[in-house]
């Protein structure tokens, strides 16, 4: 690369970190603000305190958020991955009528806007008893994690070495032994990214979660940020929301890192064909 | 150590909805080494299947010692299988991977320790058996998928899709290895297959072209495709009143008048000296080549490498290096093996 190109390709780099990277910078240096000088404008925080984290830790209305979050992450995690582990393995090793549709109409249903759902599942969860519960929303966020589940792991599983399954009868293995010891183990990369990228949608949500809840006993916390009270009347809670962001982004990123090569390769299977 | 009997066997491969095997019949013996010869698609693999159990067969039956086994399952018929392209487990290490059939037989742990340690030494992999399948080279892939064969401890039978065929050198100690238990060994090349087996079984299309030893097959081929198998020289000829009349000359024969038929020329058959027909063949320009071949031709035949008749050594061992080009060979006219045009059936 020419001296000029080097540059260049910096510079572009050092664009898109500041991007990327700043506001959330931003949002960490807020969150270890005093109250005093929350306004000052300066990128970093002079007097650095905890007190914001101190003061959400001891709100309950953060906590109990944070519990609905994990919550209703998990399930809807726990119940996507259940379903769409044998939806995949289903598309990918039988061949039954219709087969075909199956994929691109998950796809139509994840690609739905959630807006225009929003509205009349208001209407029916209330007649349901089911307005403001967990059950409100992991239904929802499985109607969009389940295509977004049985996507990833068809990809996944159209990878496999199927021809194991057979190598592992022919070592004198039942059909259910084949299944365990050599078929999920491999499966096991697949299965973990369709979980993650599955509880991130869920934790990640806003609408449904302002949509579909009134109070402490479901919301979770990207709709509890907008309840924060202010420390006086009038005053914006800025350094306890910032607080509360950093708290729930942290376990995004670390899950990231940590799982990143796999994440990539999840999300590529199938991609090349092999 | 089993007996394995086909009867009027086919089989489908397990994507397939027609069968590529058809009423295949034949008997292996307790502690026959089969190999399975036949060009590709020929239904090698499908048999195999068959045999332990993975193919769907529709009609006919297969027997171990006399029982009926069409339909057990592949781990009630306890044969070990290498297969042709699945590589070793991924994701298990070389000991594991050779430890899987032992341990999914319940082996108690110091045999199963016992009997790894003793493949890996056979088929030199001792310093590997902590790798992962994906830090091995192909060779050694092949060498994992072999010993978790041979490392179970009596197994009705061996069955190996084109075991080593990264490893040639290592094709004489796997024979060892299996001498004794009932193998059928399946391999495109023919050579092979008549070295290793105690007989051969040529596929062509599915169906059985030949059973027969090495010897018999070399001897007396049911068929063109069979005998077409070795090198061979095939030209079309007549036989008019006792003359088989060739584009290379004319030999006599018992047969009956035909119009038409296919000869085929083994090259052991053209021979320096001895009895029989002489024939004059021509050596190319440039004599002999460095590799010790020549390549020899007859006036009356296209100049095409495929029409060139091939020869014994011992005729290439006469051709004159410095480059005297006519060279003369003798045809046994009993030698020659004829074929229907048709059909491809020997007459």
């Amino acid at each position: 690369m020419s001296r000029s190109g080097r540059l260049g390709w910096y510079a572009g780099t050092a664009v898109v970190l500041a991007v990327a990277v700043l506001p959330v910078l931003w949002i960490v240096s807020l969150s270890l603000k005093s109250p005093a000088t929350i306004t000052d404008k300066r990128p970093w925080p002079v007097d650095p305190t905890l007190e914001n984290y101190r003061s959400i830790a001891g709100s309950a209305l953060f906590t109990r958020a944070l519990l609905n979050s994990v919550g209703i992450g998990l399930t809807t995690t726990v119940l996507a991955v259940a379903l769409a582990t044998p939806a995949a393995y289903a598309l990918t090793r039988l061949r039954f009528r219709g087969e075909a549709l199956v994929l691109p109409l998950t796809l139509a249903v994840a690609v739905f806007p959630p807006v225009a759902l929003v509205g009349p599942l208001f209407d029916l969860w209330r007649a349901l008893g089911l307005y403001d519960t967990w059950a409100g929303l992991v239904i929802p966020y499985l109607s969009f994690a389940l295509p977004l589940a049985m996507w990833t792991l068809t990809a996944f599983f159209r990878g496999l070495p199927w021809e194991m399954e057979e190598a592992a009868q022919a070592d004198g293995a039942t059909p259910w032994q084949a299944f365990r010891r050599v078929l999920v183990p491999l499966a096991r990369p697949g299965v973990l990214t369709a979980a993650i990228l599955v509880f991130f949608f869920a934790w990640n949500d806003f609408v449904f979660a302002i949509s579909l809840t009134s109070s402490d006993r479901s919301r979770t916390v990207p709709a509890a940020l907008a309840f924060f009270p202010g420390d006086e009347r009038f005053a914006q809670p800025v350094g306890s929301i910032a607080a509360a962001a950093v708290v729930v982004t942290v376990p995004v990123l670390v899950a990231t890192l940590v799982f990143q090569r796999r994440l990539v390769a999840g999300l590529t299977a199938g991609v090349v064909k092999r | 150590m089993s007996r394995i009997e086909l009867r009027e066997l086919s089989a489908c491969p397990p994507d397939g909805t027609s069968a590529v095997l058809h009423e295949i019949s034949l008997a292996v013996e307790d502690g026959e080494l089969l190999t399975v010869a036949g060009p590709s698609g020929s239904g090698k693999t499908t048999l195999l299947r068959a045999l332990i159990g993975l193919a769907d067969t529709p009609a006919g039956t297969v027997r171990l010692d006399g029982e009926d086994a069409t339909d057990w399952a592949p781990a009630e018929r306890d044969m070990a299988m290498v297969f042709q392209d699945h590589a070793p487990y991924p994701h298990l290490r070389v000991r594991d991977n050779l430890a899987l059939p032992l341990r999914l037989a319940g082996l108690p742990a110091d045999e199963v320790a016992e009997r790894v340690r003793e493949v890996a030494d056979r088929l030199q992999l001792t310093v590997h058996l902590d790798r992962r399948p994906s830090q091995l080279s192909a060779g050694q892939r092949q060498r994992v998928a072999v010993g978790r064969v041979l490392v179970r401890p009596a197994p009705a039978a061996y069955l190996l899709d084109e075991p080593l065929s990264a490893e040639p050198a290592l094709r004489g100690r796997l024979r060892a290895m299996v001498a004794g238990t009932t193998t059928v060994w399946v391999t495109p090349d023919v050579t092979e297959a008549a070295t290793v087996g105690d007989r051969v079984a040529v596929l062509r299309d599915g169906r059985l072209a030949q059973l027969g030893t090495p010897q018999d097959l070399a001897e007396r081929p049911a068929s063109l495709d069979v005998a077409a198998l070795a090198p061979l020289t095939v030209l079309p000829g007549s036989i008019e009143a006792g003359s088989l009349r060739l584009p290379i000359g004319t030999l006599p024969t018992a047969r009956p008048d035909r119009d038409a038929v296919l000869v085929g020329i083994r090259p052991a058959d053209l021979r320096p000296d001895g009895d029989g027909v002489r024939i004059t063949l021509l050596a190319d320009e440039g004599g002999v080549q460095p590799d010790g071949t020549a390549r020899l031709r007859h006036p009356a035949l296209a100049r095409a490498a495929e029409q060139d008749p091939a020869v014994s050594p011992e005729v290439l061992a006469r051709v004159d290096p410095a480059g005297r080009r006519a060279v003369p060979v003798v045809l046994d006219p009993a030698r020659v093996l004829l074929f229907d045009p048709e059909t491809g059936v020997a007459l």
